[in-house]
Parts: C-alpha cells; structure tokens; sequence
C-alpha cells in the first residue's frame, strides 16, 4: 500500500497542476494544433499497432507452427530487434535513406539519382517504429503459442482440421488474448517515443506535451495533454483487458512437444525469404549501417569512456531491476494474500508508469522530491542515485508486472488458497509457494526490464546525478548534436548489450 | 540459472557499491549542460588541471535542466547553468533561477551587448541563423532578407526543420521584436505556403535535402555546414560542397543566438564558478571552441575559425539577446497559427 502509494505520488504532484496557468494557452492549443496531434496519435497508434500485429504474429505463427530451412535460426533472430532504442532506429533508418545514405550513393554512382526515397514522413515513422516494436508480439505469442496451447493445437490436429482451418478456426481464436497483450505493450511504446517523432516531424500528444511545457512555459496545458495521453492508454488498457476477459481459454497444463507442418518446396522457400526479408530490413540494415559509419569516423571520447559508459548502463539495468522486481512481486504476493478489490487495484496501479513518457514521470519524482526538500531527507534524495532508481521504477513497474501478473494468475491463485487453508503463514507462503511458482514469470520479466533498462534515456537524462553518462546517453548526445557517426560506436554498444538478455529471451521462450 | 544467480549477486553488490568516494576538501564547480560537445568536456577538464577545481557535469535538454533548477530550490547542487540558446537563458534569469555575478574579467572578455547588464549571464559563443541555397537554381541576387521568403515567388523551394527546435523559435521572435506579432505571423504562413515538404529532420538534413534537389533554400546554423565541411564522411563533404550559404538581413544584420551561461540563485561554489566563466570566455578557449565547433567566439578579440570565415562576412544583429527570451513563447504561439509544426 505505501509502496504504491510512493510510486503514485509523483503523478498527483503532476496532475495537480492541471488547471495551473492561463485557460488561454489550452484555448490556443485546441484552436490550432490539438486536432493534429489527436490526429497523427491515433493514426501512428493504430498503424504501428496493426503493423506489429501483421509482423509479430504472423511470423510467431510461422516459426512456431511450421518447419522450413533456417526456421530454428529466425524463431531467434527475429525477436532481436528488440535492442535497438527507437530513437536510433529512427536516425539510422533515415540516415541509410538520405542524400548521404549508401542507397543515393551507389545512385549516383551508377547515374541513377532517382533512387532517392524520403522516408521521413508519417507513414515511414509507422513502418520504423513497427520495425523495431514487433516483437513484443512475437514474443507473447511465441510463448503462447509454445507453452500454454499447444494441447489445444495437438487435439485440433488429431480431429483432422485441415492446416488452413486450424489456422483460423482455432490457432487465432486462441492467439487473440497474447496478441492483444503484445499490441498493448508496443503501443505503451509507441506513446513514450519522442525522439524519433520529433525527428521525423510528426507532433502528437507526446511532442505537444514538451512544447506546451518547455516553449510554451504553459505547464496547465502540458498536463492536460499527459491527462488525454492517459485516458487514451486507459481505454486501451481496458479494451485489452476486456479482450482477454471475453475470450478467456482454460490453458492446458498437459504439455506436448508440438509436431510442426514441414513446409516444402516453393512454400518453404518462401517462408524462409520472408523471415530472412524481415530480419535484415528490421536489424541488419540499421546495423550494418551503423558499422558503415564507424569507419573512418572520429570516434571522439565514446572510445575513452566506454567502459565506464557500459559499465554504468549494466549497473542501473541491474539493480533498478532487482529494485522493480522486489517490488512487484510484493504487490502481487500482498495481493494474493488480501484477495481484496483494493489490494488488486494497488497491485494494478503501479503499472501506470508504463503509460507515460519517461520525462513527464521525471519531472513529477522532481516535484515530488522539491516538496521532500524542506527537510534532510530531501537533499540526499534530490539527484542521487536513489531517485533515478526510484524513478526507473515507476516507470517500468508495468513492464515487470505483465509477465508475473500472468504467472501468479495462473498458477498460483489456487496453490495459494490450499496453502493458506493449511494455515501456512506469509513467509512461509512466499517462500513454499510463492516464489518457486513465479520462477518463469521472474525470469521473463527481469530481461524485459533489463532490454527497457538499456535503452531507457529521459530519465537518465534528467535525473542522473553529476558526471554520470550511459551508453544510451551518450548515443542520444551524439545523435542530438548532428553527429552520427560519433553516436554509432555507443549505440551499436546498446544493441551488442541488449542482445545478451534477447538471447535469454529466447531461451526461456524454448523452455517454457 | 542457479549457476547464474550468485554471480549476478555478486555484480549487484558491487554494483551498489560503487558509489563514488569524494574528497571533501576538493574544490569543485557543479555544472548543469545543454552543451554536451566533446571539446566541452577536454575544457573542462583542462580546467581542472590549472587549477584544481573539478567540473561535475550534469548533461541534459536546457528545458529539463530548468525544471530540475526550479524544483530543486536553494537545495540545488548547480553552479552554473549552461545552455545552447538565448531564449533558455533568459527563461532561467526570468524565473529567478540565476544570481548577478560578473568580473572585471567576464567584462573585459565579453562585449556588453553579449551578456546581461546585470551579470545574470553571459554569451560563451554566437552562432548565425542563415540561409544556404542551391548556386544552380537561386540567384544570389534574389536574395536578401529573411522577410522576404514569404513572397508566392519561393512557392515549393523552401525546407525547414520542426518549429520545436528552439533555433527556430529564437528566429522567429527575432522577426516578432523586429516587425510585430501579426506581421510575424503572416510570414511564418507565407513561409508554411512555400514549403517543399513538412518542417523535419535537423538542420544536416536540411543542407542534404538541397544537396539532393528536394528544394532550393533553408535555414540552419552556420557550424553544422562548418561541422559538415569538415566531415570524416565523403558524401557529407559533397553534399556541403553543393551549397552556398547567404548572411541575410545586411541592413539591420543577420539574426544570432549565443550559447551562453550563468551563475545559479542558489550556487553553493559561486566563486568557482565564475572563475569557470573567466576561464571559458579567454582568448585561448575561445580560440578552441571557435576551431572545434565552427561557433563564432563571444571573445571579440579571437577571431573564427578560417572554414568559417570563408562563407562571408557574419554582420550580426544588434537585436538585444534578451528579446529572444522574451518573445519566445509568442514565436511558438505564431508557428502554432501559422501550421508550421
């Protein structure tokens, strides 16, 4: 209760200052660029989303249903993407498209200078943001698909449902609860991008809520904008939730290994070059040119300070993620325990983090820090580690809380309930059961918090106390200053980093 | 796992440990950055080695870092604010968040049309806002004012970057302390008319447009065509090579923004910070801010770099700096009016 009542805090100190400043300024707002910004929300929204869903479940269904040459390789390769922040994904993208790209190069190399493409446009934002944010689709439904439904799939099979039917009739009806959850999570994603809109000129909610604020000085209207933000999220949230509700599949606690369909000849190759298409437009593209910038580039103080860049990206990933993990896992043993509406709401809210952008958070854990600042407490706390963390933690709370959300729903509710009519007591509970239960639920929670952890920049950037710089910031300064051939070195740092608990990933998603 | 997990204990102990051990006695200057430039960080710690005051450096968005000051209160750590525009300058003076605190010194190093008659802040560096074109299909004779481009006659030749770059604003509440707000206005729609395309990218991505023939002309500063001039990159040389650049306004000059810095309310090593001031306004950093980044020196005394020199002669506005601040938020209500995203 006080845990998520401190996580809470700060939005309150936020949202209080909805009616500050002049009704002037959100009379401009609305009289000018409000319906723009609610305009190019909803269409990028919706377009990432059906495009994450087109990639993230199509080629979830593909690799984990059906056998063609390289399939082992793709069910890992494509959930890589993973890595790359959106922000770099989106300079690299455009960078590889741009006057100074290889495409218009080699162009004009070969007398061809119509082979230039501008991909900076609403559309083009859509197709890199989809690009980067599909696998969280592919990855709840790889781990729908292989661990809780394949009985379902086997029985299907054995009744003589032909490939194309089952397809339909039952592997989609069934994938719809974990695609709504991969959906929902690339959305949240969606909302908090602001360096990749900025840049590629789409102003949404997010874009209108800084310029509000910063250039404006209007800070009524930045926080009325973060309210529809909200309310936008909070009807996703609740459509995701009233999906899943609806089409509620008992899972299968039988587990089968799951024979795939052999795809042969021309439908074999076909699904190989698609996957193979994907993956290098998706990851090695943007790779390979980052590497391409690197050579001959000055490299400037990235090369001295790497190590202790990299050390210090490894180090908040680490402990804000023991920090956020302790600290949901509490929330939802406390709310096992209470079975009470508010224990599960408390256990609920703390996910709110996830669905605003991370610099409106960072500036209401300052607000919520400058009102600790009358007293002691107040100066240890203010742009100290301690806050950082306290801040990662309301932000990726949500991220964590899917994963074991999922788990301690599902397995545990009815374990817990013969444990306590054991009279077994909270500690013994939790460590009997509650814990050993969670274990996958631990496992996969800790790499999504520790890929967002990598890539995390405007609370770093606000909030980091003196002479503290990560890998990601550092990417961030270089992009930000023009140089991208200097942010390359850091950000193909990011990605290597990041690779390492995508690799996890897919681990955990084989042996679940 | 199991294997894992102690190991990852390990690294989480130590993670937590490593905080940094500080000596008290070392004299420090705490500095809040929106300038985060490598040569930035060689000054500084130059800096240090003359005279033993270390430089710990907090790097964000000036915006961030004003809201961190403010919240913060007289419990903020920060000496000295240093941000990449005007108008964030003056916002930080006007809400409170700076102190006068100037030196013979700084005075002697900076012209009085550069910094604060008080001494709330001053300019490091000035930068131009310009035009660069396409020699092949803008006369130069065409040109001459920046008003001017709302004429019909640019109609699909103009590229900009989004009006939330603050570069821009500070342009644009330029034209408003020069002309009025509703004349200000009526460009910026004559301008939005004449787009190419929808305000984007940075400003590279502005000179790479008109490289590549997607338009004739667009604003940016005159380090980034330094910067690319100079570029590791062959196509980026090329691509700089394709454009020229124009001083416009030469009546009443070409519109500056300075990088500037100032003395917080509440800076608990207010000496060393102003010692920093002195130092980063000398000639011999002035020089080398001026070489590495292709800024023009606040210092009257250093010259530009050559690179810069060779693009024309930079007769700047005498426009005092604090306009820019002051107009800033009526710039992005006219851009807000005028479309310009």
């Amino acid at each position: 209760m006080v845990c998520a009542a401190l996580l809470l805090l700060p939005f309150l100190f936020l949202f209080g200052e909805w009616s500050s400043g002049d009704p002037d300024g959100w009379l401009h707002l609305q009289s000018t660029v409000l319906s723009e910004y609610t305009l190019n929300t909803v269409v990028v929204l919706l377009g990432v989303g059906v495009l994450s869903l087109l990639l993230g479940g199509g080629f979830a269904i593909l690799t984990s249903l059906y056998e063609f040459p390289g399939r082992r390789f793709f069910s890992i390769a494509l959930l890589v993407p993973l890595a790359l922040p959106s922000y770099i994904a989106a300079y690299a993208f455009s960078g590889f498209f741009a006057y100074t790209g290889p495409l218009d190069l080699l162009g004009r190399s070969l007398g061809r200078s119509e082979w230039h493409y501008d991909l900076m446009h609403r559309g083009g934002l859509i197709v890199v943001l989809a690009l980067v944010l599909y696998p969280y689709v592919f990855a709840t439904a790889r781990v729908a698909l292989q661990s809780r439904y394949n009985s379902y799939l086997e029985s299907a099979r054995s009744l003589g449902l032909s490939p194309t039917k089952m397809l339909f009739k039952v592997v989609i009806p069934l994938l719809r609860p974990a695609l709504a959850g991969g959906v929902f999570l690339a959305s949240m994603e969606v909302l908090n991008d602001y360096g990749a809109m900025k840049y590629f000129g789409v102003p949404t909610y997010t874009m209108g809520i800084f310029r509000a604020w910063f250039a404006m000085g209007d800070l009524g209207s930045a926080v009325r904008l973060a309210l529809m933000l909200f309310a936008l999220v909070a009807v996703l949230a609740l459509l995701e939730g009233w999906y899943n509700r609806k089409t509620k599949v008992t899972e299968s606690h039988r587990s089968c290994e799951l024979q795939r369909i052999q795809l042969t000849g021309r439908s074999a190759a076909l699904a190989t070059a698609a996957s193979a298409g994907l993956f290098t437009v998706a990851f090695v593209l943007p790779v390979v040119y980052l590497v391409w910038l690197l050579f001959g580039a000055e490299l400037g103080r990235a090369v001295d300070e790497w190590p202790s860049l990299a050390w210090n990206s490894l180090k908040t990933a680490l402990i804000a993620t023991v920090v956020i993990l302790s600290v949901v896992m509490f929330t939802q043993f406390v709310r096992l325990l209470a079975k009470t509406p508010l224990a599960y709401a408390v256990g609920k809210s703390i996910s709110i983090g996830y669905s605003l952008p991370g610099a409106i958070i960072a500036v209401g854990v300052l607000l919520l820090s400058a009102s600790l600042d009358g007293g002691r407490f107040g100066l240890v706390f203010t742009g100290g580690f301690t806050m950082l963390v306290f801040a990662y933690t309301i932000r990726f709370s949500g991220v964590a809380y899917q994963p074991l959300h999922a788990e301690s729903e599902k397995r545990s509710a009815r374990m817990f309930e013969a444990g306590q009519s054991l009279r077994l007591k909270p500690g013994q509970l939790l460590r009997k059961l509650y814990l050993p239960l969670s274990v996958p639920g631990i496992r996969l929670a800790a790499i999504m918090v520790v890929i967002d952890m990598l890539k995390e920049l405007p609370l770093t950037l606000i909030l980091r106390p003196f002479n503290f710089s990560t890998l990601a910031t550092k990417a961030f300064e270089y992009a930000d200053d023009e140089m991208l051939a200097r942010a390359a070195l850091p950000a193909l740092s990011v990605i290597a980093v990041g690779l390492i608990p995508v690799l996890l990933l897919n681990r955990i998603l084989r042996s679940s | 796992m199991k294997k894992l997990i102690l190991p990852l204990f390990a690294l989480f102990l130590a993670a937590c440990g490593g905080g940094e051990s500080t000596d008290s006695k070392q004299q420090v200057v705490n500095v809040y950055s929106h300038r985060h430039y490598d040569v930035d960080q060689q000054i500084f710690d130059d800096f240090e080695k003359e005279t033993g005051i270390k430089v710990n450096v907090v790097s964000a968005g000036a915006d961030e870092l004003i809201v961190r000051l403010q919240t913060e209160g007289e419990n903020s750590p920060a000496d000295l604010l240093v941000t990449s525009d005007a108008s964030r300058l003056y916002r930080a003076y006007s809400e409170g968040l700076l102190q006068p605190a100037s030196s013979p010194e700084i005075e002697k190093n900076v012209p009085a049309h550069l910094r604060d008659a008080e001494g709330h802040w001053t300019a490091l560096t000035v930068r131009a806002r310009v035009i660069v074109y396409h020699p092949d299909r803008v006369a130069v004779d065409s040109l001459g004012r920046i008003e001017d481009l709302s004429n019909p006659q640019w109609k699909g030749r103009i590229v900009a970057r989004s009006s939330s770059n603050e570069y821009n604003q500070s342009l644009m509440a330029s034209i408003i302390a020069h002309n009025g707000d509703s004349v200000a206005e009526a460009w910026a729609r004559g301008v939005v008319a004449n787009f190419a395309r929808e305000p984007k990218g940075n400003d590279r991505d502005q000179i790479k447009d008109i490289a590549a023939g997607a338009a004739d002309l667009a604003f940016v500063n005159t380090y980034y065509l330094g910067k690319m001039m100079n570029s590791d990159n062959a196509a980026e040389r090329e691509a700089a090579a394709a454009v020229k650049l124009f001083f416009p306004n030469k009546e009443r000059g070409t519109h500056i923004n300075v990088s500037g810095a100032g003395v917080t309310q509440y800076a608990p090593n207010k000496e060393n910070a102003i010692k920093l001031l002195e130092y980063l306004t000398s000639p011999t950093i002035q020089t080398r801010f001026a070489e590495a980044n292709y800024e023009y020196p606040a210092n009257p005394k250093v010259a530009a770099s050559r690179d810069l020199e060779s693009l024309g002669e930079l007769i700047p506005d005498s426009l005092p700096i604090s306009k820019l601040g002051e107009y800033n938020r009526q710039a992005v209500e006219a851009f807000n009016r005028a479309g310009w995203n």
